[in-house]
């Protein structure tokens, strides 16, 4: 039996043919398919390399279910590896629109692996500076709001 | 046709509503509705010393909800005494990207040093309950919270048949809440008492146990005791009968569990308590370190338990250095995780997976504990902390 395929369309109007079972991993693209079958669904606001980028993780992600029983394709320790190794691979703009796509096409592990990519990118910053500096944030606390926040938050020691 | 329309245009709407940002896909920025899922995944040292970084930031990171449910993924807490000073290192237990079995570890590491509380014996005979380690050598039992880098000293129950007690700490996830369960170590007894942690409860509650019984000191030294989602197990002994209590932390309820191994004491000091697969196990060396035995509790009720064996760890490193180390517990993934015995030049940690058969040595040059640092005692271990915002 063929496998059922549906057509994504990025941003730029170019068409993505993916077997359903790999888009359904994105919880919007799975109500989409059944409320509106034999159609293209464009993803307007995702360009084809976030597009592209996000149907690879799906495809590294799907589920076989025609084998019965746990016949992922991977076992989940090399699946863990191999997000840890994707995401590191991505700079941080791309990153950020990876983690928008992931949030936009609800898509919870992928979310999950970008959050933590970007945590782990605050968490490596020096300072607040840093941070604000890296993630366009503008800084809203006067000087003495950010003085008396640092004092509160020192550790007992 | 028509209806196939407006059902397009609520999709939309809904599309809209929940997320806002997406309609511009493309900046460096953080999306607002995302920035709680990010700051959730932060380090505790991280969260607190970057609520300044902007008036939402401050917001979402003081909220109660975000307080009480922020956990970190487990780590590995390693700390030394030193004079008056406790050093502490909170390391990660996740495998560094395809580094194959032998790599340096470049994750961050968590280090402070504090002074050491006073009549308190710190010791790694305990675990990490949902952030919190309970200490106690028949004093007053002392929480600490290393992610908050605090101490708490609460008075035993003022028992006077009790001249020795045990105490355990549990954790009911349901509500959020650390209980404390304090009883007579020597004297068999069919009541503990139980104290809540972060209440107004200001004095130990008497709550009967049904089955007379008493802790018992299992592997080497101090008293066991797991809390496993919820329940609390603990070693226990009645005339020559030995078994494992139960304790529900929620609704204060003890049930007795029996073992494979009956009252062979030898058998019950090989073996160590653990959580494996979020059940209560067993694990252990046995024919003099020729193989390793894992029970597995499959059903509380009917005391049902599987058992499987594992190479050693002299299988992937042969002889001497297997001596060299000590198996200190299990990671969720199912790891074995081996610590030194002793002091080191710097520190690394095997971690052992029984079923694929593979292992990983990670080493961290940036923390060295050498012979000459003349420490009062050696580095101690506990694995599987999670990190909270709970202070006291």
């Amino acid at each position: 039996m063929s496998k059922k395929m549906i057509v994504l369309k990025s941003s730029e109007g170019v068409s993505f043919v993916v077997e359903e079972a790999v888009a359904r991993q994105s919880k919007i693209i799975s109500f989409l398919v059944e409320e509106f079958p034999d159609r293209e669904l464009p993803l307007t606001n995702m360009t084809s390399e976030i597009l592209r980028k996000t149907i690879e993780y799906c495809k590294k992600h799907v589920v076989e279910d025609d084998g019965g029983g746990d016949s992922s394709s991977s076992s989940s320790g090399d699946l863990k590896e191999w997000d840890v190794k994707f995401v590191a691979e991505i700079d941080q703009p791309r990153l950020m629109d990876l983690l928008m796509a992931a949030n936009y096409l609800d898509i919870p592990s992928l979310l999950d692996v970008t959050c933590q990519k970007v945590a782990d990118t605050i968490a490596a910053c020096n300072d607040e500076k840093e941070i604000r500096a890296t993630f366009n944030i503008e800084n809203d606390f006067t000087e003495e709001e950010v003085e008396a926040i640092r004092m509160e938050n020192q550790y007992p020691i | 046709m028509e209806q196939q329309e407006e059902k397009t245009e609520n999709i939309n709407t809904k599309r809209r509503k929940q997320s806002p940002s997406s309609s511009k896909l493309s900046s460096s920025s953080i999306p607002l509705d995302l920035t709680l899922e990010i700051l959730s995944k932060l380090p505790v040292e991280s969260v607190m010393r970057f609520r300044c970084v902007s008036k939402v930031w401050s917001s979402i990171t003081t909220d109660p909800y975000f307080i009480s449910s922020f956990k970190t993924r487990p780590r590995l807490l390693m700390f030394y005494r030193k004079g008056a000073k406790l050093f502490v290192f909170s390391l990660s237990q996740n495998p560094n990207k395809n580094e194959g079995f032998s790599y340096s570890s470049s994750q961050p590491i968590d280090s402070y040093h504090i002074t050491y509380p006073e009549n308190c014996c710190v010791s790694d005979s305990t675990e990490s309950v949902h952030g919190l380690i309970c200490f106690q050598i028949s004093t007053n039992p002392i929480i600490w919270s290393p992610s908050m880098r605090q101490f708490l000293t609460i008075r035993k129950p003022q028992v006077e048949s009790w001249k020795e007690t045990t105490v355990f700490l549990g954790y009911d996830p349901n509500v959020g809440k650390h209980k404390l369960v304090c009883m007579s170590s020597l004297k068999t007894c069919d009541h503990c008492r139980v104290l809540t942690l972060g209440s107004d409860e200001k004095s130990w509650r008497m709550v009967k146990t049904e089955h007379t019984h008493r802790p018992f000191n299992g592997h080497g030294t101090g008293f066991n005791g797991r809390c496993i989602n919820g329940v609390l197990y603990y070693q226990a002994i009645c005339g020559y009968h030995r078994f494992i209590m139960s304790f529900d932390v929620s609704s204060e309820t003890s049930s007795v569990i029996t073992c494979p191994w009956g009252g062979d004491y030898k058998v019950w000091k090989m073996l160590m308590m653990i959580s494996y697969e979020g059940k209560l196990a067993f694990v252990g060396n046995i024919r003099s370190g020729k193989r390793i035995i894992m029970w597995v509790l499959e059903d509380a009720m009917k005391s049902q338990w599987r058992h499987r064996h594992y190479l050693p760890l002299s299988h992937y490193f042969g002889q001497d250095l297997h001596k060299q180390f000590k198996l200190i517990g299990i990671t969720d993934d199912g790891e074995l995780i081996y610590s030194p015995k002793a002091v080191f030049d710097y520190l690394y940690i095997i971690y052992v997976d029984p079923k694929r058969k593979t292992f990983r040595r990670v080493e961290d040059k940036r923390i060295v504990v050498d012979e000459g640092s003349s420490l009062d005692h050696r580095p101690q271990y506990i694995p599987n902390h999670i990190e909270t915002l709970l202070s006291f």
